[in-house]
């Protein structure tokens, strides 16, 4: 358990900057998730912070240790790969206690921690099982226990359930989620699922090209994004356009009172829920697409030639109705372009 | 029909087997005879015999191959893990070289460092001779663990080395275990050839170190087909024993163990 800071963190492969002035802190007993699309460099920052690989600037900090020319087995940083790497030639038992075979514990401290796990990870009966004998679940528990025996400072998931079906995902998110709050654990996980991410973290860093565009709790990364960047990972969004003048936004769907005084080249950003299908709304359109998606419907709505896309409950309506929508100016997320 | 050419495939590979066997047994068999007369055990008790000193030879020779496997898979281990997971310039050129002295016959390998042996003082020694059965197996060893090495790759190291594991702890209980089958096959290829080399051994050991195949040599030449033959028979049991040992451990490996195994 650690807090654990990363100050100007660079790595370059070749003449690609896959990392470029990373900053970090991250307190004690959170749970970060690195968030960004396939080759953003999250992995690569995990490896450097496990140790697998080396940065080319920049220092990492366990508390007040700089770890940078610590080795890998020293660090008490384990990783949990997302290909889980347990090692086929030993049994559940032995995979558990490998760390603290390896630190040369006591025997009977390692038998009665490794039962200890094995209830805690639900795996009693699985212990001389070989790894290719368990299920997947299986698999990501004993991945999960051999990680946790050592009592790491840090932990490090790598995309740890990416290779589960999506039953099997909730649960183990939850049961990790849970863990890691009982067991104080600071914890970094790396995913490409908004989702996961949203749902897991303690806080969440996006990291898009090798930077961190915001790092935030799931709620405000979520609701207040920082740039239209942000806000456009998190799934659709709606802009209008326009100019501020007086208290009035002034824009192509049309006139709306606002909180700012004035401004001009300002952009209003609604999510699809954000849009409100309502009796007495301040706008206008015809419903041009109906998505029926099960839970809610979402409809691409045509407003003064603007197209608006809206998600709802509201399921009974249809192509070409006419509708009437309400925006909330005052509460909506505003960027200058 | 598929059955017919696996049997006639069979028997073309057995037969001569069949025929060397009787060969070892027979003191004559002249034609038209299509089975021998005279069964005698004549070379087998000459080779036994102690004063011929062959079972000793065969013994030393034994032991020789395992010392050349034990150098060979040494020295191959860590080059087929440089190879894999290091990148240094020329590495393509490295892995080509490697297989050089399979291109180039080992008679003039051979013939040149039997001079600089000869500098060296290890010219007509077991040391020598165990050098020089070395290089041949080094394309067997390095070509077959670099295989398994690039198969493996190397997260599970890593893995064990955040868990804690040290260098020498990782390469005990991880890499060991997990490169074992690569390890075997290697190590009993390499042991075929070592046991059936001829001429270097009797080129870097003078003639003072005799090996198993210098035993059958001149039996061959001379024309006694039932010495021959029995030294031969011995020869293909020795081998055998070696490929049966090794397909039992492999296969035990494979079936104690999981399938992420190469």
């Amino acid at each position: 358990m650690a807090n654990i800071r990363l100050i100007d963190i660079s790595k370059s492969y070749g003449n690609k900057k896959i990392l470029k002035d990373i900053n970090l802190t991250i307190n004690e007993g959170e749970l970060i998730v690195l968030l960004g699309p396939s080759g953003s460099g999250k992995t690569t920052l995990l490896h450097g912070i496990a140790g697998i690989i080396s940065f080319d600037k920049g220092q990492v900090y366990f508390d007040e240790d700089l770890i940078n020319d610590i080795p890998i087995e020293k660090r008490n940083a384990v990783l949990v790969d997302q290909n889980l790497l347990l090692f086929p030639h030993m049994t559940v038992y032995s995979n558990i206690a490998f760390g603290l075979k390896m630190r040369k514990v006591d025997k009977r401290i390692i038998d009665k921690k490794v039962r200890e796990l094995i209830d805690l990870m639900d795996l009693k009966g699985h212990e001389n099982k070989y790894p290719n004998e368990l299920s997947g679940g299986q698999m990501q528990r004993v991945a999960i226990a051999r990680a946790l025996a050592i009592e790491p400072k840090v932990l490090l998931l790598d995309e740890p359930f990416s290779k589960l079906d999506i039953v099997l995902r909730k649960n183990l998110q939850e049961f990790v989620k849970k863990l890691q709050k009982k067991l104080n654990i600071t914890t970094i996980m790396v995913t490409h699922d908004k989702e996961e991410a949203l749902f897991m973290a303690d806080k969440i860093a996006l990291l898009i090209d090798g930077e961190i565009k915001q790092f935030d709790t799931p709620m405000n990364i979520y609701e207040k994004p920082v740039s239209m960047e942000v806000a456009e990972f998190f799934g659709p969004v709606n802009y209008f356009k326009g100019k501020v003048v007086n208290g009035i936004f002034i824009s192509n769907i049309g006139e709306f009172k606002v909180n700012i005084y004035n401004d001009s080249n300002i952009i209003f950003m609604f999510r699809p829920e954000q849009i409100i299908l309502t009796e007495k709304g301040n706008i206008k359109g015809i419903i041009i697409k109906k998505v029926y998606c099960g839970d809610k419907v979402n409809y691409l709505i045509d407003v003064n030639g603007q197209t608006i896309i809206c998600s709802t409950f509201q399921k009974n309506l249809d192509i070409g109705n006419n509708v009437s929508i309400y925006l909330n100016f005052n509460e909506a997320v505003y960027f200058y372009y | 029909m598929k059955g017919f050419l696996k049997n006639f495939i069979i028997l073309v590979l057995i037969l001569p087997l069949l025929i060397m066997f009787l060969w070892s047994i027979v003191n004559s068999w002249p034609w038209p005879y299509i089975l021998p007369q005279d069964i005698s055990f004549r070379a087998f008790l000459y080779i036994f015999e102690p004063s011929t000193k062959i079972f000793r030879i065969l013994i030393n020779s034994i032991l020789l191959s395992a010392i050349v496997t034990f150098f060979t898979l040494l020295i191959s281990l860590p080059a087929a893990k440089a190879l894999a997971f290091y990148d240094f310039k020329g590495k393509s050129l490295v892995k080509v070289l490697l297989l050089l002295p399979l291109i180039v016959p080992i008679l003039s390998v051979a013939m040149g460092i039997h001079l600089s042996f000869i500098r060296l003082g290890i010219a007509n020694t077991y040391l020598g001779v165990i050098l020089i059965h070395v290089i041949p197996g080094i394309p067997y060893g390095v070509k077959i663990l670099l295989n398994v090495f690039e198969l493996n790759g190397n997260k599970m190291e890593f893995q064990a080395r955040t868990l804690g594991a040290s260098k020498l702890q990782v390469l005990r209980y991880i890499t060991l275990p997990m490169i074992m089958p690569g390890l075997i096959v290697a190590g009993s290829i390499i042991y075929i050839s070592s046991f059936t080399q001829y001429f270097i051994t009797f080129l870097i050991g003078g003639g003072k170190i005799v090996t198993y195949s210098m035993v059958l040599f001149p039996f061959i030449e001379s024309g006694d087909r039932t010495m021959a033959s029995a030294l031969s028979v011995i020869f293909v049991i020795n081998i055998g024993i070696v490929l049966y040992i090794s397909e039992k451990l492999v296969g035990n490996i494979y079936k104690n163990s999981s399938k992420y195994f190469v």
